[in-house]
């Protein structure tokens, strides 16, 4: 495995791991009822900064691994084919992370428009407390997701080509 | 010019004059009300800027060689995949900050917009969303102008 394979792997696992946790510790969050809380938005920062310190640690940490067990002439040469596929990789993140933030949006704006017209805070999409702090944390799960694509992506083009 | 080249200049003068009209008119509504979002602006908007790309993109590929308009250059492909690289990173970033400082805007005041309550900071969320969007693009177009220009020169 090249070290931009490595390197992409720790991506992933060190993404999937850590945001998982956060976003699960989240959801708990807001199924019991929390989102009205005045903690929820102090409790859900300290997550989401924790969260953000491991996952940096974590990939550091791992990178160095990487780099320990990685010939150095390897590290260095970054092939036009990975190059290639890095390029690739962007293109579909970026087009999923537009059609995301798309989906989002129009979401939030039907269920604003459904709940101020039709069901006035009865229906299960109907957010009481804090929902700019909910909004926030779907953009980030987005982001999240579209990073897992662009690596993903690279990982693939990288064992077509191979 | 080459075919790429003018397909990024129709995206970024088309974005910047129809995105640019449409934001100022909504820039000038949300001071007057916060929470009000002008969609029949959107929908016109979006349906603008396909046509108008739409024709351009017509008239740019009728005066190009058949054989120029797809992207076979290794060049080409190199400069739209460091351009989309590009775009990616600005709207990553750009979508961080919108979710970042969303919610901190209730109850504060910028020239003249007064966010005073969570559905109005929603609806400047999603136009600072939009805002992205268009500015990654914009942004993606540019880089490809730049460095054709750059291996031209």
């Amino acid at each position: 495995m090249s070290f931009r394979q490595k390197h992409l792997w720790i991506s992933i696992i060190a993404s999937v791991a850590v945001w998982g946790w956060y976003f699960w510790v989240l959801i708990r969050h807001v199924v019991a009822g929390r989102l009205v809380s005045d903690q929820f938005t102090g409790e859900v920062s300290r997550a989401f900064l924790g969260a953000l310190v491991v996952v940096v640690l974590v990939e550091v940490g791992l990178t160095v691994l990487a780099t320990a067990t990685t010939r150095k002439s390897e590290r260095d040469a970054r092939d036009e084919r990975e190059i290639l596929a890095s390029l690739k990789a962007s293109h579909v993140a970026l087009m999923a992370l537009i059609a995301l933030i798309f989906c989002v949006s129009a979401g939030a704006w039907l269920a604003g428009l459904l709940d101020d017209r039709l069901v006035r805070g009865a229906a299960i999409f109907s957010i009481t407390g804090e929902m700019l702090v909910l909004l926030a944390n779907v953009l980030l799960a987005c982001l999240v997701l579209a990073e897992l694509v662009r690596a993903g992506v690279t990982l693939m083009f990288l064992r077509r080509v191979r | 010019m080459s075919f790429r080249e003018k397909a990024a200049w129709i995206s970024l003068i088309s974005g910047v004059v129809i995105w640019g009209f449409y934001f100022s008119v909504v820039w000038s509504r949300l001071v007057a009300l916060p929470g009000a979002w002008p969609v029949a602006l959107f929908v016109e908007c979006v349906i603008a800027s396909l046509l108008v790309q739409g024709l351009l993109m017509g008239l740019a590929a009728l005066r190009t060689p058949a054989d120029q308009r797809s992207l076979s250059d290794e060049r080409e492909i190199r400069i739209d995949g460091r351009a989309t690289s590009l775009g990616y990173a600005a709207l990553t970033g750009l979508v961080l900050c919108v979710a970042l400082a969303s919610p901190l805007a209730v109850g504060m005041k910028f020239d003249g917009l007064a966010i005073a309550s969570q559905g109005e900071a929603a609806t400047i969320m999603g136009q600072g969303l939009l805002l992205a969007i268009v500015l990654a693009e914009a942004i993606k177009s540019a880089v490809v102008v730049v460095l054709h220009r750059r291996s031209a020169a």
